[in-house]
């Protein structure tokens, strides 16, 4: 009955501080959003320049114009082609002439990668295509192309690597050329094609949870800031009633704003694999680790005042530290049962993006999560008893 | 303003009243404080107090500012361990903390410790189901103290949106809604309007002989009009305990002589205040001496002639009942705490 009058009185209070509730719900969704628009426009689209000292100069990227040879009229139809999985282009290609303003742009990365067509490039080709075919000895020598890049940048290594493959497979194709090696594809992913976004999407969900955070560490402090907890201590509530019922409202709040974004997410066109409930039991779990760690955030501080300024330490931590934001590099810890264990695994939402993840892009059902679920549990375990020995330390000593 | 009567009186007093204190306990005692303690660092908050209070009864507890009635009421209502000493309530030895969970104590701090974001009947409600009343009658109960403390048409509104005073009203119902056995009151009155003041003491003295009440104020009228026995402390030490009558009676036997002079009166006749102060007690603001002594007419006697005889005027005599400002200031001096 006393946790049933304290989780409506949390409940309340939390609707009508509906500031921070508000923030609480539509941060997350508001994040899928700006990250689809971000993966939209940031969809890497390489920026390749090209000089063509093969042909005539003053060809345009698209058709074939006259005056270039088919065979680099070929290559540029290749790399205009080229196409990412959500069928988005891979190079915006565009013609150059002069040779050091254009290497002046790709060290600005104003582009990525500057392709040489030497001369002779689709003669080299048609021979080789002509020895190829027949059965003389020694192979003519191959076309040549040479790549400007800045190998230090990401995007300009993607680039060359995505320009050769594309110009390899070109060359190959045109001069019926056997490959020394053929690499084919086991695929291990699902079966739909998944965007970067679809996979950034577990991570926001969780977000969507850390942000629960606030809810549940404010219902702490303000009972210490307002000396309410005065009235709860001389009363018959148990601190365990006490945490359980501000758990229980945040995991519902959780589940909302959980909702919330993954309805967000469906709006920008994410479709999942996993099931609703899965979904569900992940996010309840997550939300109860990120409750326990909101009370050991409650009981290092004494104000709100404190909570919206120190407090925002372990929100950010959490944040950034649990693969939310961008992923980190994994130190391992452990293994158990198969399973490893990394150091960041010691935040709850670590293991709750990673269980999200297999639930929602791979279908994963309780048997592929399960360790993420105990491990979460016990980590949920250990951090409640931590806060509640510091809580009752510094808030309930009489 | 002078000081005329420092430190001495009041350890006088101390020895004088720790029996008194004791005998109060004989008679139904259902508060038992002994050798209280507590320290803040360098500072003794509370210096071996105790007190006992009677069943039933209204106990004005008056200090000057630190003087340690808060820290005191904390330990007595079980919020705070006392460094040393013991309280016991109903013969039960109070461990602090050991309160938790029981009725029997209420508390009314003197800070305003209500839920914000909760409407005045739902906080109330609340408290009650706290204390394990069913929904129902927590409802009915908090419907009730509404009405008692002028609070029936805020009833649904937040806490927040009250003003000081209901806010300060609601404080104290949300002491009471569990109707305790000891209702520990810090300073009610501050902050109350004359007609809140009115309302909540007689409410409180309604209460009289149903609920045991601790309260603590600086206002002495107050205490005077609201208390059965009162105890005044200071520096964590007990100066005087007993009936409101008992403890004015300290002054002259309750009657007070104050005697204007055309002159200030401690410049003027200080060496014969000296003098004077063995036998009498004595208070002087301005060019007025407040006198009160087992013997007054003598005293008084003695004064004007000392006031003839140095060729100062007298301007007034008048006799007065010796009030608890009276005694309140005689006990514990004019000088102003922090």
């Amino acid at each position: 009955m006393r946790i049933v009058a304290f989780l409506k009185k949390t409940f309340l209070e939390n609707l009508r501080e509906w500031k921070v509730l508000i923030l609480t719900l539509v941060f997350a969704p508001a994040f899928v959003y700006m990250m689809f628009g971000y993966f939209e426009a940031a969809s890497p689209a390489y920026r390749l320049l090209y000089v063509n000292h093969d042909g005539a100069a003053g060809a345009t990227a698209g058709a074939a114009p006259a005056d270039v040879s088919s065979e680099v009229a070929g290559l540029l139809a290749a790399w205009e082609g080229a196409r990412h999985p959500d069928g988005k282009p891979v190079f915006v290609v565009t013609e150059v002439t002069d040779v050091p303003a254009a290497e002046a742009e790709v060290r600005a990365r104003d582009a990525d990668l500057l392709v040489e067509i030497p001369s002779g490039f689709s003669q080299a080709l048609r021979d080789f295509a002509v020895g190829a075919g027949s059965d003389a000895g020694a192979s003519p020598p191959p076309a040549r192309l040479v790549n400007h890049a800045d190998e230090t940048s990401v995007r300009g290594a993607m680039a060359m690597a995505l320009s050769d493959y594309t110009a390899f497979t070109y060359a190959g194709v045109l001069t019926q050329a056997a490959s020394p090696l053929d690499v084919t594809l086991a695929s291990l992913g699902s079966e739909r094609q998944l965007s970067d976004f679809d996979l950034y999407v577990p991570a926001l969900l969780v977000l969507a949870l850390i942000m629960t955070l606030f809810t549940a560490a404010t219902s702490l402090v303000k009972e210490v800031d307002r000396g309410t907890m005065m009235r709860l201590m001389l009363s018959r509530l148990r601190t365990w009633e006490f945490l359980a019922a501000i758990t229980v409202n945040q995991v519902l709040i959780g589940l909302i704003a959980l909702g919330l974004t993954y309805l967000a997410a469906l709006s920008v066109g994410y479709r999942s694999d996993g099931s609703v409930a899965m979904v569900l039991l992940v996010g309840a779990v997550t939300t109860l680790g990120v409750a326990a760690i909101a009370v050991v955030t409650a009981a290092l501080l004494r104000s709100m005042f404190e909570l919206l300024t120190v407090g925002t330490f372990p929100f950010f931590i959490l944040m950034f530290f649990s693969e939310v934001m961008f992923p980190l590099p994994r130190v391992r810890v452990a293994e158990l049962a198969g399973h490893v264990l990394y150091a960041n695994d010691v935040l709850p939402p670590t293991l709750g993006v990673r269980a999200l993840n297999r639930v929602l892009n791979y279908g994963g059902g309780l048997s592929d999560v399960g360790f993420e679920l105990v491990v979460m549990l016990l980590l949920t375990a250990g951090y409640f008893a931590l806060g509640t020995w510091l809580f009752r330390r510094r808030h309930m000593r009489t | 303003m002078t000081d005329t009567r420092p430190s001495p009186v009041g350890a006088s007093a101390v020895a004088a009243t720790q029996p008194d204190a004791s005998a109060a306990g004989g008679r139904d005692c259902v508060l038992r404080a002994t050798d209280l303690v507590k320290r803040y660092g360098d500072l003794v908050a509370v210096d071996g107090l105790s007190i006992e209070v009677r069943r039933g009864e209204i106990l004005g507890f008056l200090g000057p500012n630190g003087a340690g009635k808060t820290t005191t009421l904390k330990m007595m209502s079980g919020l705070l361990a006392p460094d040393a000493g013991s309280v016991e309530i109903d013969g039960r030895p109070v461990r602090a903390g050991a309160l938790h969970g029981s009725a029997s104590v209420g508390v009314a701090p003197q800070e305003i410790v209500i839920w914000d974001s909760l409407t005045c009947l739902e906080q109330l409600q609340f408290a009650g189901m706290m204390y394990d009343m069913p929904a129902a009658a927590a409802r009915e109960r908090a419907t009730y103290l509404l009405e008692v403390f002028g609070l029936e048409g805020k009833a649904r509104k937040l806490g927040k949106t009250l003003s000081g005073g209901m806010q300060r009203r609601l404080n104290i119902a949300l002491g009471l809604v569990h109707e305790p056995e000891i209702l520990f009151l810090d300073e009610p009155q501050a902050g109350l309007d004359p007609q809140s003041r009115v309302l909540v003491r007689e409410y409180l003295r309604s209460l009289r002989g149903r609920m045991t009440i601790v309260v603590t104020t600086h206002d002495m009228e107050e205490a005077d009009k609201l208390s059965d026995r009162v105890c005044v402390i200071d520096h964590g030490r007990l100066l005087v305990m007993g009936t409101v009558a008992e403890v004015k009676g300290r002054l002259g036997g309750g009657e007070l002589f104050e005697i204007t002079v055309d002159a200030d009166v401690t410049e003027a006749l200080l060496p014969f205040l000296h003098r004077l102060r063995p036998t009498c007690t004595l208070s002087a603001d301005g060019s007025t001496l407040s006198l009160a002594s087992t013997q007054p007419a003598e005293a008084v006697a003695e004064v004007l002639r000392e006031v003839a005889g140095r060729g100062l005027l007298l301007v007034n005599l008048r006799a007065r009942g010796a009030t608890l400002e009276d005694v309140f200031i005689d006990l514990t001096g004019r000088k102003l705490r922090e």
